[in-house]
């Protein structure tokens, strides 16, 4: 698999945290919040030594978007994975502007026909431009589009943009949480489906629910522990590729940033148990 | 594949982000409830973006920051540059109408300065005074001039 064991969202505030959690596997960074390549963190460089991977990560290339996409932006993150001789980049299945007006946020595609066709044209416009392979991530959002322009379910639409671009999956299990809590739909169903995709790495971000009772997917709380159970149900039908916690607020001090990091290991082992239980009911009697 | 595709995914998606973030009507089929929720995410994030950046700015304006930044964001559009860009826009909004507070008004000279003209001067509105920011290679030097 690309990536494996456990990693984390590189921040600033998480840096010294970071550095000494000797277990973690890879970081993924902002490529946004990187633009310029000659004062990238020298804490990266030191942690690329050490042998942790390093995995670019896109939040404005607007790939569900209408226009076509912004090269330089794309180029960006191929400067940093081949700075960082990252394994893979990312994006999301989302845009992020439309009409000259930025959103400021990930926002979802709709589900046609038409607007799968523009994705695919984007995403292979964006893979031809890169050298490494690239993984594409399921978003949250508190809304879904209107009947007709949801002509295809989010599990097929998923399947259907990776079958015909190549692209990996980075799945986002906390979001899959979030929009079966706040939309609707199986959770359990969802994940069977997306576990038997070329997964390259998973995402793990907190939230909290609001009295109102709708789930907001903060990334500044700890992780919801109805995502956890999704996370060992995922790692108990197959064994999942690097799985990492997302925090970008409220920072946690060490200790609870370890318990978060434990939470996630521990799910995942979880998981793996049942899975080999599993094997070994199907498996014949030596 | 055909230009129209293109067209037709780019009004219905302008139609939604205008919703969004200036506050134009839902558009059709949409749940309305979750689009106000979703706009007040976004402009809250907006908004947590520029404290962060400048928590000068926000604590200037300690708890009017929250309803003149909505006033405000409500006809501004998101630059594509960015959160620091929205910042530094939203302080000379204010700073025009006269309602940015002194140390906003410092924390704004010394983002003026950064890049320019290396001689800067701005307007402090409580103190009636004048503050001036020399940039002398990379190095940034400001005072409180005595009139």
């Amino acid at each position: 698999m690309i990536t494996s064991g456990t990693g984390i969202g590189w921040r600033p505030e998480l840096a010294l945290a970071i550095d000494r959690d000797r277990a973690l596997s890879f970081v993924e960074i902002t490529a946004e919040n990187h633009p310029d390549l000659a004062r990238l963190p020298a804490h990266l460089h030191q942690l690329r030594e050490r042998g942790v991977a390093i995995i670019p990560h896109g939040i404005s290339l607007s790939l569900g978007g209408a226009e076509r996409i912004n090269v330089q932006t794309v180029k960006h993150l191929g400067a940093l994975a081949r700075e960082f001789n990252s394994p893979l980049v990312s994006e999301h299945i989302a845009f992020v502007r439309a009409g000259g007006r930025e959103a400021g946020h990930l926002l979802p595609v709709p589900r046609t026909k038409a607007s799968l066709a523009v994705l695919v044209e984007n995403v292979k416009a964006a893979q031809d431009l890169l050298e490494v392979p690239l993984a594409l991530e399921n978003i949250s959002a508190l809304f879904d589009w209107p009947c007709d322009q949801r002509e295809i379910e989010e599990a097929e639409f998923i399947e259907c943009l990776l079958d015909q671009t190549g692209a990996m999956l980075l799945l986002d299990v906390a979001n899959v949480f979030a929009n079966t809590r706040n939309l609707g739909g199986d959770p359990i169903a969802f994940l069977t489906r997306m576990s038997k995709l070329h997964l390259a790495y998973i995402h793990m971000g907190g939230g909290y629910e609001s009295a109102d009772g709708i789930y907001h997917d903060t990334h500044a709380h700890d992780v919801p522990q109805g995502a956890i159970d999704l996370l060992e149900e995922l790692a108990a039908f197959s064994p999942p590729p690097g799985v990492m916690l997302e925090r970008d607020d409220h920072f946690p001090d060490q200790a609870s940033l370890a318990t978060e990091l434990k939470r996630i290991r521990d799910a995942l082992n979880r998981g793996a148990a049942r899975l080999r239980l599993a094997g070994d009911c199907r498996s014949p009697l030596a | 594949m055909s230009d129209a595709n293109r067209d037709n995914l780019a009004a219905a998606q302008a139609k939604l982000v205008a919703a969004l973030t200036a506050g134009d009507d839902s558009p059709a089929g949409f749940d309305d409830d979750r689009l106000h929720l979703t706009a007040r995410t976004l402009l809250t994030k907006r908004r947590q973006a520029i404290a962060k950046i400048w928590p000068v700015l926000a604590e200037s304006l300690d708890d009017r920051f929250a309803a003149m930044f909505a006033d405000y964001a409500q006809s501004r559009p998101m630059p594509a540059e960015g959160h620091a860009a929205d910042a530094r826009a939203f302080a000379e909004d204010l700073l025009s109408q006269r309602e940015l507070p002194d140390s906003g008004c410092v924390a704004l000279l010394l983002a003026r300065v950064q890049t320019g003209w290396p001689i800067r001067l701005i307007r402090l509105f409580q103190k009636k005074r004048w503050a001036i920011a020399i940039r002398i290679w990379r190095r940034i030097r400001w005072l409180r001039l005595p009139f």
